[in-house]
């Protein structure tokens, strides 16, 4: 499982998670499909209600009802995570993938210690006494820079700041070394200075211990700083995929140049635009063509030449270059 | 083009539907709330219509037939008394119906006064208000009811007669002690109402506390008070039947169904089903009650006002 | 955490004083007062004359004013001498100093005027408690063996056939008026006359008193298990029934508390993050979900222990059950009113206790609550 040099760790293979609610079905995640090799840092970026959690989730098989995984693959290792019976997948939850959250104070059960919480991952996978999974649970709050860590593993979690907080869940995380870690939108709730050290931390324990991360996020800030690759999501698909380099330098899919603040159309510099009119689709009464068309500026644009395709037809993903790939009639 | 651009419109915009339409489509999928309603109606239309179905006077005493069983005369015998069993029934689902509505008008009514004052002045207001809830929520209902209406059992009210007087006592002393729950209710809507802007809007425009508690806030509360009501109408009929069952609610020869269970309790093994009736209708009632209040909550969920 | 306890002992000697309060005036100014019941139902010949009755309200002190019964009913009347207030004092306490030294602050209520003349009202009491205590223990615990698993069960399997079946009950359960159920109970297990017993072969069982009078009769389930009358065997099958009864309400009630208890919970990210750390489901329900959701439900059930008191007057009642509910039951009927205001104040201070240890369990079971 090579491609361009490194090892392919996690490919997500046309999966779909669709919620059964009452209103009718909510099509989360519409077949998406992506890679994340070793060690390597992809940000899976998007407005809120775009389906990142769900990917997400749906990876970890942590999808509860009314939510369902219609089907796809989430080849991990080479193992179809999705075909794995449940005592298999409960194993390497917390072992060899892990996964952080975006408000950490609840995500921290509020009636035990964090010394507690901690050791229980390695009472649970390692089989350690109590006593020893606390020894171990200290040493984690040093490794993730928490002071006074012996006094700090008897506190309850209302007492932790939410950065502190957000340190324990990342040692919690990172306590077994696991391949493969999701950040789902890990400092999206904390304050900005507080954000930067954690971003930090987490780089620092990344190179350390040369886990890849999915990092879930709608700043293209942390992502410019973070992310070797980047894919953007829209209303349940990946839109665009590429590194981030080129993300930024050559921004396609009209949807990811609003994201990133300006609308540059076939060469014309248009004034900057704050906000992307519109909001993102009702995920039950999806629109046939190109999910983004009703919010999309350069489908009026381009109107002559498209015709009304981008209404009725839903775009593949087409290839645009060494590793980009952009869902978009476009780049037909 | 303009064809394409409203198709796509069309698509992404829900269609707008009337508030009660989708209200009552929301209830009709809930099977059972919709057999409760349809209990419910019966019995309401055998309350109005007891003169008429009625095929005696339940208050005529036939003391030749004294205790009878069934007969095509008398479909479920007679009483201790000589009375018809079926008319005494039918009657008693008047009194008890109407106890309950009585009862929960006056009481949902001031709660939701009370609870308004309470939430929308705030203060000492509410916390004194506040403290008087907590209290009476926390009082042991049952004994307390039984007091005070033993206490009240002997008052006969001028103008009417003692057993009369009975059914109106009964109707005050479970008023007095059922308002708290819509007090709270009405109060938290309120509370979370109060700071927003068309209360700013109101005042600017120079409507008065009072008015825009009356206007405003108790109509955006009306969700919750229906509920509240039909859950509570099940359990006036259950308080009112045992008061009369135990003998210090509605006193005979007035019929409920809670005396004629107290009655019937001596013949219960010769003639069971003259106990099973009456405690039946009891339970039938306030089951639907029951049914018919989660229907309407699931029906009139606040996430459908989106 | 003492600072809060002083400022709390103090509230609830307000509010006790309060109720108390409360209890005597809406007992005393009942229309025609306490006594007015005196001569119901009396014929002719019994008929108490207006002489008699002044001297019945001078022995009981109703000649005093409202005011001052309501401070000796509270404190005895032994001190009145000592603040120069004699006169209120009753002939029966100069002549008999155990008269004076009486109050509810000795936890002395006074005398039973009907239902056991001349007895203590105490002691009545005490002789009835260990019965309700037993009853309201039996019927709570099997309530809570009952709710909590199927509360928990349909939280987890939410809309399963078994959460519906469970949703019936509980709706079943809260529109049963309890007294019907009881007779209802005490038709089908009432042996040779019950067709439920003939036919089906349902079990014959003790429908009244708390313990067996007489040898047990053939075919009942104290005749199979050889119960002699008052054996603590005896008693305990003399608890069926009511026990039964008596928690329907409770088990109805306490497992919807489970359930949306359990279901908020279980939607609170920490049981996600448990599910993500790799803990078994089982683990994830029973230690991570099921120790938040108890925090709410603990105080609930510990407020609803007055309330279980007084669901024990209708049980009782109904089964002829000789505890502290049949008591109140009894005294109502007679106008027994020191008998009915010792019940009611012994209520309050329940409802207060009640309100106190809620308070107290809740910083136990949820680290987040600190007493001050």
């Amino acid at each position: 499982m090579q491609r361009d040099g490194r090892e392919i760790l996690l490919e997500v293979r046309d999966l779909r998670t669709y919620f059964f609610t009452e209103d009718g079905v909510v099509k989360a995640v519409d077949g998406v499909s992506f890679h994340v090799r070793r060690g390597e840092i992809l940000g899976l970026v998007g407005e809120s209600g775009c389906g990142k959690s769900v990917t997400s989730l749906s990876i970890m098989r942590l999808i509860t009802p009314p939510g369902r995984i219609l089907g796809g693959q989430v080849l991990f290792d080479g193992i179809d995570l999705l075909k794995l019976p449940e005592p298999e997948m409960v194993r390497l939850r917390g072992s060899r993938i892990s996964m952080i959250f975006q408000q950490p104070v609840s995500c921290l059960n509020p009636v035990f210690k964090i010394g507690d919480q901690i050791a229980e991952v390695f009472q649970v996978h390692e089989g350690l006494s109590r006593i020893e999974g606390w020894k171990r649970a200290i040493e984690l709050l040093q490794m993730v820079g928490i002071p006074d860590p012996e006094r700090r593993a008897h506190s309850y979690p209302h007492e932790l700041s939410g950065g502190m907080a957000q340190r324990v869940m990342i040692a919690m995380a990172l306590a077994l070394g696991p391949e493969l870690l999701i950040a789902d939108e890990p400092t999206t709730a904390l304050d900005v200075t507080i954000q930067a050290q954690i971003l930090d931390l987490m780089r620092e324990l990344q190179r350390r211990m040369h886990t890849a991360i999915i990092l879930i996020t709608h700043d293209m800030g942390i992502v410019a700083e973070m992310c070797d690759r980047v894919a953007v999501m829209y209303a349940g698909q990946i839109i665009e995929e590429a590194d981030v380099r080129t993300i930024f330098a050559d921004p396609q899919h009209p949807y990811t140049r609003g994201l990133l603040g300006s609308i540059p159309v076939m060469g014309v510099v248009k004034p900057r635009l704050d906000t992307i009119p519109g909001t993102v689709p009702n995920l039950i009464n999806l629109p046939p063509g190109c999910r983004f068309a009703p919010r999309c500026q350069a489908r009026l644009e381009h109107q002559a030449r498209l015709g009304n395709r981008c209404l009725e037809e839903n775009p593949p993903l087409f290839h645009t270059g060494p590793g980009h790939q952009v869902r978009c009639w476009l780049y037909r | 083009m303009a064809t394409a651009e409203l198709r796509a419109e069309a698509l992404l915009t829900v269609r707008e539907e009337s508030y009660l339409l989708i209200v009552w489509r929301r209830f009709r999928r809930h099977r059972v709330a919709l057999v409760g309603a349809v209990i419910l109606l019966a019995f309401i239309l055998i309350a109005v219509l007891a003169p008429w179905i009625a095929p005696y006077d339940p208050y005529a005493q036939n003391l030749l037939l004294k205790n009878a069983g069934p007969s095509p005369a008398h479909w479920l015998g007679t009483d201790e008394l000589g009375r018809d069993v079926l008319s005494r029934l039918i009657y008693a689902a008047r009194i008890s119906l109407t106890v309950a509505f009585v009862v929960t008008l006056i009481s949902q009514t001031t709660g939701a006064l009370i609870g308004a004052i309470s939430g929308y002045f705030g203060g000492w207001v509410d916390n004194v208000i506040q403290r008087v809830v907590d209290f009476m929520l926390t009082l042991p209902l049952l004994p307390l009811l039984l007091t005070v209406s033993a206490l009240l059992s002997d008052v006969t009210l001028p103008g009417l007669t003692r057993e009369w007087s009975s059914v109106v006592i009964i109707i005050l002393v479970l008023s007095l002690f059922g308002w708290m729950g819509s007090a709270r209710l009405v109060r938290g809507v309120v509370l979370s109402l109060r700071e927003q802007t068309f209360t700013e809007a109101a005042r600017a425009l120079g409507m008065s506390d009072l008015q825009i508690v009356i206007r405003h806030m108790i109509p955006n509360a009306m969700a919750p008070i229906i509920v509240s009501a039909t859950l509570s109408l099940g359990t006036v009929i259950i308080l009112e039947a045992a008061l009369s069952f135990l003998g210090f609610g509605v006193q005979p020869p007035v019929p409920t169904w809670g005396n004629m269970l107290n009655n019937a309790q001596a013949d219960m093994w010769t003639q069971p089903f003259k106990a099973i009736i009456p405690g039946f209708c009891i339970f039938l009632t306030s089951l639907s009650f029951n049914f018919v209040g989660d229907g309407l909550r699931d029906a009139l969920d606040p996430r459908l006002k989106r | 955490m003492i600072n809060y306890l002083i400022r709390r002992l103090f509230q609830m000697m307000v509010v006790i004083l309060l109720s108390s309060m409360a209890i005597y005036a809406i007992m005393n100014l009942a229309p025609g007062g306490p006594l007015s019941g005196i001569n119901l139902g009396a014929d002719r010949k019994s008929r108490l004359s207006p002489e008699e009755i002044r001297r019945i309200e001078e022995f009981l002190g109703l000649h005093r004013p409202l005011h001052w019964r309501y401070i000796v009913w509270l404190l005895g009347e032994d001190w009145l001498d000592e603040v120069g207030l004699k006169s209120l004092q009753r002939t029966s306490c100069r002549e008999i100093p155990t008269e004076c030294t009486r109050g509810v602050i000795r936890f002395d209520f006074g005398d039973s005027w009907r239902l056991a003349a001349g007895q203590k009202v105490i002691d009545l009491i005490w002789f009835r408690l260990p019965n309700t205590l037993l009853l309201m223990t039996s019927a709570t615990l099997l309530s809570l063996l009952v709710a909590i698993p199927i509360g928990i069960y349909s939280a987890v399997r939410q809309y399963s056939l078994l959460d519906y079946a469970a949703t019936t009950f509980a709706f079943f359960g809260t529109a049963m008026p309890v007294f019907w159920f009881g007779l209802m109970m005490i038709f089908i297990f009432s042996g040779p006359r019950s067709p439920w017993h003939q036919v089906l072969g349902l079990p014959y069982l003790p429908t009244g008193n708390n313990y067996s009078l007489r040898p047990p009769q053939p075919g009942s389930l104290l005749y199979v298990l050889g119960a002699t009358p008052g054996s603590p065997l005896d008693r305990a099958v003399h608890l069926i029934l009511p026990t039964i009864v008596l928690s329907l309400l409770y088990m109805a009630g306490w497992s919807r508390y489970t359930r949306s208890s359990m279901l908020e919970v279980l939607r609170q990210d920490y049981v996600r993050t448990a599910r993500a750390k790799g803990l078994v489901e089982r683990v994830v329900i029973m230690k991570h979900a099921l120790r938040n959701a108890l925090i709410p439900i603990v105080t609930i059930l510990t407020l609803e222990i007055p309330g279980i008191f007084s669901g024990a007057v209708l049980t009782e009642t109904i089964f002829n059950y000789k505890g502290m509910g049949r008591l109140y039951y009894d005294a109502l009927q007679a106008d027994d009113w020191p008998v009915v205001m010792a019940l009611l104040f012994i209520t309050a201070l329940l409802v207060v206790f009640a309100n106190l240890l809620a308070d107290i369990l809740y910083t136990i079971v949820d680290p987040r609550i600190r007493l001050e």
